[in-house]
């Protein structure tokens, strides 16, 4: 599976976001799949989203750890756990606060 | 040969005494449970994926095979929640995210993922 992560992270796209969340459609962000990218977890092109969820308490969910056996043939080639240390969240929760937060087990985030 | 009649009418008492108790079920929980990772994929793609993976949370335990079809995944997904005192779960990804949320609007919320284009966003989103 090549699961491709388009981070095409605008204001724009952000508020429409928001717009979804004051209509009742959404209730979360995520799962946030960066790793099956390569990309960390503290990536700032996702600061909008999470100003977002901080001001309007919606938790964000991300994967963080493992996934499973051989994740770079069975899922993403671009695929790198290191990427995925839990530990890299700290400057997002720096930044955000008041962001809801949740770890999961296996690999997991709840913001 | 008494005591032949005899065994057999204890046999019977024991049976009719064991019919008589209440069925005990055997929640799991009685403990509300909200699942906050749950996902609507496709058995399909599943079974492509962790092909000879009997590992983790990939492993075939429940039903024994995967589920050949939506109508089997969605009877299965609910036994499963129900039997697990599941109330309520939120949904990521995946083909049947929004079936899922559509069957039973008062189970699930939905989550939102900012790896979709800009033009995905407008589709999903209703009037935006």
């Amino acid at each position: 599976m090549n699961r491709i992560c388009h981070l095409k992270i605008t204001k724009k796209a952000a508020l429409e976001f928001e717009q979804n969340i004051l209509n009742g459609r959404y209730s979360a962000l995520g799962e946030l799949g960066l790793i099956y990218e390569g990309i960390p977890l503290n990536t700032p092109d996702l600061y909008p989203y999470y100003e977002i969820a901080e001001k309007h308490g919606v938790p964000v969910l991300i994967h963080t750890g493992f996934s499973g056996p051989n994740p770079q043939q069975v899922l993403s080639p671009a695929f790198r756990i290191g990427t995925a240390n839990p530990l890299l969240l700290e400057d997002v929760l720096i930044e955000f606060p008041d962001l809801e937060d949740h770890n999961d087990a296996y690999g997991l985030a709840l913001l | 040969m008494k005591i032949k009649t005899g065994c057999v009418h204890l046999f019977l008492f024991l049976v009719l005494i064991g019919c008589e108790n209440e069925v005990q079920t055997d929640p799991i929980t009685e403990n509300r449970v909200f699942d906050v990772a749950m996902q609507g994929v496709n058995p399909a793609w599943f079974e492509r994926a962790m092909d000879g993976v009997d590992y983790g949370i990939h492993r075939v335990e429940k039903y024994g095979e995967m589920a050949a079809d939506s109508a089997t995944l969605f009877r299965n997904s609910f036994e499963q929640m129900d039997s697990h005192n599941i109330q309520r779960a939120l949904l990521s990804h995946g083909v049947y995210k929004e079936s899922f949320l559509d069957k039973r609007p008062d189970m699930f919320l939905l989550s939102y993922e900012p790896d979709l284009s800009l033009e995905d966003h407008k589709k999903s989103g209703p009037g935006v």
